[in-house]
């Protein structure tokens, strides 16, 4: 039963069932484990990431395809919700509406880029990419009056899941069972299901041949595999499931803005992800987004007090200073290219297997 | 077996060319090729290399698309179609080099072959294992190769022998109705050979499919052959029937160089020799001589009828000989005449060289030696391992054992620019012109010690004229010979020690092939010494001082080339192709 | 059995193609087709110097990048790193020597620049050779890792400019002699825009120069054809690899002290923001093609400005349209030579 919700691809080492297992309980019960805004907060964002890069992986670890697109889909998805749930009346027909209309935007810019840049060396393809999608953000942060610019906007939601809305008054291990409960639960449903989904994708015999594809393209096409086509569907499909990601986005903040769902640093935030939790395995996004926005959230407390506490050293108080956690996390990152290659979840797999044997 | 041509004339081709042309800037590779392929049979193409074969079959499984011409399948025109397109329509191809999914396990690639068949590719919803049909018959497959064993194997890890038989066994698994093998045992150790063989024998005898077949080994093409279509310079010369053929003269003539004429000739200088005087020779095989007393026995015998090569320089067959300690083992088996020490340390010496290349192990203990002031010509069959030899001696790859000594210096582990600037000048097979550049700036560029030395230039102008009339030109709108011309002026353009030459006679005009020749004479006259790889053997009959054949990266046969030129039954032996396999 | 006989090797020259001028046009007529549309002499003319002046930086810092692909076969996601680590490494020089920048003296303001060039150039040069030994040298070959390598390198070196000089913005005013306008007639054309283009044309020619006419030149251009054979013909070519990975590195780092001053600010992303024009500029221009590289830089550059005085919400993105327009014609861009 099991194995067939896994769509087979299992685990394959007891230490990450074991973190799998660890993050599936803490995410399913975040609320009632936690207490306060926070934890939540850094649940869904969880949920969504794990989506979002697993939705990159397909890409990249995959079919091999670089694409730096992957944040404009984001983007697009949480616009769609949140622009049609901030003009007028923040009802469930518009919120589907703008969700449908994102959807469809979703599909055709990942056709077009894709039948078009996919004719291109795959470095063309990258660098095509990353041209479309800065001018994409660039675009939302300059049609001010449609998209709220730079700042963004805040837009209220479907009276269900509005924070004042109650489904019972009383409260569940202190959780209270309030509108903000059921968006977290409709967003960690959401993002079980598309993973679960993606899982599917990948182990079946389309998924089979795009990692063919990955290999030897050229073998793939001399088998009679014709692989445009296949890198064009596996560009559509991770577009969609990146928009449902930033619809769900979206959804949770009540907000859309540039800097959250569209600026480079989303897209790093995802290669850095994808590469340290391991390409081409899903579970390798899993693991790295748990680790990531846990660190992201918390590890920036630890830095600030390393820095306060070397205030007097030069250089390393300024390293420390946890604007500039991103400096450890490139290093770690280019560390884990060279050393770790396969990632956390490769690097966990490739000792079960040795332990086994084999 | 004799094709029955009243059958295959009723009968529609299955596959089937017109007029089928491809050019690369200046160089037509496959030029106006017209053939028909009927089903049942089973068509061996052969051809000196680059004659265009491979190209041919890309051609016709679609990885490249054609400057003018057609390619039918049955009746339908399949010249715009794409490779994929072309393999779901029956036309399944094994590869010359290897091209498999190096990540993915044995079985792995099989099954996709196999799902490609079963059009599953674009099944987004079931779990790919729960299909077991398509599992079982990759499993099939593998079975008929014996590589069931290996089936969890990732390719990567896998030896050379299992990857070729995994080659066939994903042609195979497509089950198309073309199937198209391109050097199927290339570098497949003996044992393997007979397992790829009997497989391909066995889909033959099925009688249904088309089987194309590019190959080398003679004894392989007699074996399988049904029908044979020759090769030269992208041109179709010959269709037919193997045993006729192969005995014709101008493929003789393409493969060779040696057509009738030539024997003849040979054959004239034979009856011309005293019968006592030959075997007084042979008698002295085995006899150490020190260095005065060696008399030149052959060429007193022989008499002067050739300019140039009327030294009987043997090259000794082993690097011990040469230090004179006597190992005569090596020389029993090979017809070789007179030992003459060399007077100096030979120039070039080769010990036991293997060199690998990936997984091909290429060299398998090559031994050469080449003497100082000579002209050495290494000759074999292709994939013998003569360009493999060139290039180690270059270091463009490396040894993996063995040792390689030029003047007087270990260079097996240095890297190609100190083993070029030491004076080692090459010519490579693919000539490496730069398209870009122009003639003069291809030249300049070789000229490390600065300008262009105008009297040198001049002396190759002589040779070469139109290199003067194209200097401007950028070299890549040369033509094929034209081009050669470039390579082989780059490489004397300085003067060197030692010239390495792999095939320049391919794509050269009678006309200019005789300037090369001259131009080979005057070098050696400056003290430069030559090692020439060549296929045409009536080329370096002329210009050759001593000879050494390869084989499967091995050295099977090394003395003067006089001696060679005059036994034709060892040249039989030796170059493979029978003047009588018709009888 | 049919014998045919072999067909001969023809031994003739097929005609030089012809010259393929049709993209060295492009500008030229650019530059023609839009002085109708603009209207004014004057006003034109303010803006193609704009235009050619930012299309010499932006040409200048994609220079390097370029050929680097092209004789290396590495892309350098990271390129944008020079960029600030140039600009930044200027101010150690511009800020203690603030005395020169602001006096009103050409001569002094150049020199002062001139030293700032040099620091920048010299500080970027080096960390480029280190930049290809450490990171890049480990994966030659894999265009994948080396996209994702570069770019870590890249998020490093910002982030270490951040440590090194103080995560705020650093105002970098421009030398007073090269402040302000000068007049043609009623167009006002800023006289460090025209400082810019002569530089620009200064390295333009200069790199064409080497390559087309020095030793040097000849080794990269056949090193980008066929490096083996390179090397069999006695070159050492990996060092010349090095020498250009440092080279365009500076370049960058040039390009870098050009663009901080032409902004007036400098903060550690500077680099980062750019990479995107650069990559247009190299995609347009066609992957290892200095001129094509150089014509590319022109053109968006122009593009930008006249769609900016004829369209604004169209400027925004010039860029994409002018890049889509161009694949269109000519997918592998303006001028493709490199051979992978």
């Amino acid at each position: 039963m099991l194995k067939q919700l896994l769509s087979g691809d299992l685990p394959r080492s007891r230490v990450l069932s074991g973190a799998l297992l660890l993050i599936f309980l803490g995410l399913a019960l975040a609320p009632f484990l936690t207490s306060g805004a926070r934890p939540l907060n850094t649940a869904a964002t969880i949920c969504v990431y794990i989506v979002l890069v697993a939705s990159y992986d397909l890409l990249l670890g995959y079919t091999g395809i670089v694409s730096f697109a992957h944040t404009m889909f984001f983007g697009i998805g949480a616009y769609g919700i949140g622009l049609a749930l901030a003009s007028g009346e923040p009802s469930w027909r518009a919120a589907a509406g703008g969700l449908l209309l994102a959807l469809a935007l979703t599909v055709v810019l990942a056709l077009i880029v894709g039948l078009f840049a996919l004719r291109v060396r795959a470095i063309f393809y990258a660098m095509i990419t990353l041209a479309v999608a800065s001018s994409f953000a660039v675009l939302a942060s300059q049609l001010s009056d449609l998209t709220g610019g730079e700042d963004g906007k805040t837009f209220s939601v479907p009276e269900l899941l509005s924070p004042g809305f109650r489904l019972i008054d009383t409260e569940i291990f202190g959780r209270a069972i309030d509108g903000k409960l059921i968006t977290y639960y409709i967003v960690f449903g959401g993002c079980l299901v598309l993973f679960l989904f993606l899982l599917r994708l990948v182990n079946s015999p389309f998924g089979r041949v795009l990692q063919a594809i990955r290999e030897n393209e050229f073998r793939a096409e001399a088998l009679g595999y014709r692989t445009m086509v296949y890198r064009i569907w596996a560009n559509c499909l991770a577009a969609l499931v990146a928009a449902l990601a930033g619809a769900l986005m979206a959804l949770w903040l009540r907000y859309v803005g540039p800097k959250t769902m569209l600026g480079f640093e989303v897209m790093t935030d995802i290669l850095l992800i994808v590469v340290i939790g391991g390409m081409g395995t899903m579970y390798g996004a899993v693991i790295g987004a748990t680790l990531f926005i846990i660190a992201q959230n918390y590890l920036k407390a630890l830095m600030a007090e390393g820095s306060s506490a070397l205030a007097g050293v030069p250089f390393l108080a300024e390293a420390l200073h946890p604007d500039r956690w991103m400096l450890w996390l490139g290093v770690l990152f280019v560390l884990s290219i060279y050393f770790f290659p396969f990632g956390i979840v490769g690097k966990l797999r490739m000792i079960r297997a040795r332990a086994r044997g084999a | 077996m004799r094709p029955d041509r009243a059958a295959e004339t009723a009968q529609t081709p299955s596959l089937s060319t017109r007029d089928l042309s491809i050019r690369f800037g200046g160089h037509v590779a496959v030029n106006q090729v017209t053939a028909d392929f009927y089903p049942g049979t089973l068509t061996v193409i052969v051809g000196p290399n680059g004659a265009g074969k491979t190209t041919y079959f890309n051609l016709m499984s679609g990885q490249l698309a054609a400057t003018s011409g057609s390619v039918h399948l049955g009746a339908t025109d399949i010249t715009r179609l794409g490779a994929a397109r072309r393999t779901a329509l029956g036309i399944g191809r094994a590869f010359q080099l290897t091209n498999l999914f190096p990540n993915l396990t044995v079985a792995e690639n099989v099954r996709l072959a196999v799902q490609s068949r079963a059009h599953l590719g674009l099944n987004m919803f079931s779990v790919w294992f729960s299909h077991t049909e398509l599992i079982e018959r990759a499993e099939h497959y593998l079975e008929r190769v014996a590589l069931a064993e290996r089936r969890a194997t990732y390719v990567a890890y896998l030896s050379h022998g299992d990857k070729r038989k995994l080659e066939v066994a994903i042609l195979l698994a497509l089950e198309p109705a073309i199937m198209m093998f391109d050097e199927p045992t290339a570098g497949m150790s003996v044992d393997e050979v007979p397992v790829v063989l009997d497989l391909i024998r066995q889909v033959k005898a099925e009688r249904k499919r088309t089987i194309l077949l590019v190959e080398h080994k003679m004894d392989v093409v007699r074996q399988l052959a049904d029908r044979i279509i020759v090769l030269h310079n992208g041109a179709l010369v010959a269709d037919g029937n193997p045993a006729e053929v192969m005995a014709s003269p101008i493929v003789q003539q393409a493969y060779l160089g040696t057509g009738a004429p030539a024997l003849e000739a040979a054959a004239k200088r034979h009856a011309a020799l005293d019968e006592g005087a030959r075997t007084v020779v042979p008698a002295q095989a085995g006899t150490q001589f020190s260095c005065c007393n060696a008399p030149k026995l052959g060429s007193r015998l022989r008499g002067n009828d050739d300019e140039g090569a009327n030294e009987t320089v043997t090259p000794f067959a082993t690097a011990s000989q040469a230090g004179m300690t006597g190992s005569m083992s090596a020389m029993r088996d090979q017809p070789t005449l007179s030992q003459h020490p060399p007077m100096s340390e030979p120039l070039l010496t080769l010990s036991g060289v293997h060199t690998h290349i990936g997984q091909y192990h290429i060299l398998q203990g090559v031994d050469l030696i080449v003497p100082r002031g000579k002209l050495a010509v290494l000759l074999g069959r292709n994939g013998a391992g003569k360009t493999t030899t060139l290039r180690t001696v270059m270091g463009l790859w490396k040894a993996s054992r063995g040792s390689v000594r030029f003047d007087g210096r270990d260079i097996t582990a240095l890297p190609t620019p100190d083993i070029a600037q030491a004076g080692i000048a090459y010519v490579p097979e693919s000539m490496a012109v730069f398209s870009e550049l122009t003639v003069r700036e291809n030249l300049y560029l070789a000229a490390r010690s600065g300008p262009l030395d105008t009297a040198r230039l001049e002396w190759i102008f002589g040779f070469f004229p139109a290199l003067k009339k194209f200097w401007n030109y950028p070299a890549g709108n040369l033509s094929g010979g034209q081009k050669q011309m470039v390579a082989i002026a780059r490489a004397i353009v300085e003067p060197c020690k030692l010239l390495l030459v792999d095939e320049p006679t391919k794509g050269l005009a009678p006309a200019i092939v005789d300037n090369l020749i001259a131009a080979f004479r005057e070098l050696k006259a400056t003290d430069t010494t030559i090692l020439l790889v060549e296929q045409n053997f009536s080329f370096v009959e002329k210009l050759g001082d001593t000879v050494c054949v390869m084989d499967d990266g091995r050295m099977v046969h090394s003395g003067s080339m006089r001696a060679l030129v005059e036994d034709e039954q060892l040249q039989q032996r030796l170059l493979g192709l029978s003047l009588d396999s018709h009888q | 059995m049919t014998v045919l006989q072999p067909a001969l090797a023809p031994d003739t020259v097929l005609p030089a193609p012809p010259r393929d001028i049709a993209p060295l046009l492009l500008v030229p007529l650019l530059m023609l087709a839009t002085l109708p549309l603009v209207g004014s002499f004057p006003t034109w003319l303010t803006l193609t110097v704009a235009g050619l002046a930012m299309g010499m930086m932006i040409f200048i810092m994609a220079s390097g990048l370029t050929l680097v692909f092209g004789l290396m076969d590495v892309l350098n996601f990271g390129h944008g790193a020079f960029v600030s680590v140039g600009a930044f490494a200027a101010t150690m020089v511009l800020l203690p020597m603030r005395g020169w920048l602001e006096a009103d003296s050409l001569a002094l303001n150049l020199g002062v620049l001139g030293l700032a060039v040099a620091l920048a150039m010299l500080v970027t040069a080096l960390l480029g050779w280190a930049f290809e030994r450490i990171i890049i040298a480990p994966v030659y070959g894999q265009h994948l890792k080396q996209i994702l390598i570069t770019m870590g390198g890249m998020i490093v070196a910002e982030q270490l400019i951040s440590v090194i000089w103080g995560a705020e913005q650093i105002a970098l005013p421009l030398p007073t002699s090269l402040r302000g306008a000068i007049l043609l007639g009623d167009a006002a054309i800023e006289k460090y825009r025209l400082v810019a283009v002569v530089i620009g044309l200064v390295v333009f020619g200069a790199m064409f120069l080497v390559l087309n006419r020095t030793k040097i030149g000849l080794l990269i251009r056949a090193g980008v054809e066929n490096r083996e054979m390179v090397e069999a013909l006695g070159y050492r070519i990996r060092r010349l690899f090095v020498a250009v990975f440092a080279a365009g590195s500076a370049l960058a780092g040039l390009g870098g002290v050009l663009w901080g001053l032409y902004k007036e600010t400098l903060t550690a992303s500077m680099g980062g923001e750019i990479m995107v024009m650069i990559f247009i500029v190299v995609i347009i221009g066609g992957l290892g093609s200095v001129g094509g590289c150089f014509i590319g830089a022109l053109l968006m550059a122009l593009v930008a400005n006249y769609a900016g005085f004829l369209a604004p919400k169209v400027a925004l993105v010039s860029n994409i349209i002018l890049m889509i327009a161009i694949l269109l014609w000519r997918p592998a861009g303006l001028f493709s030579n490199a051979r992978r």
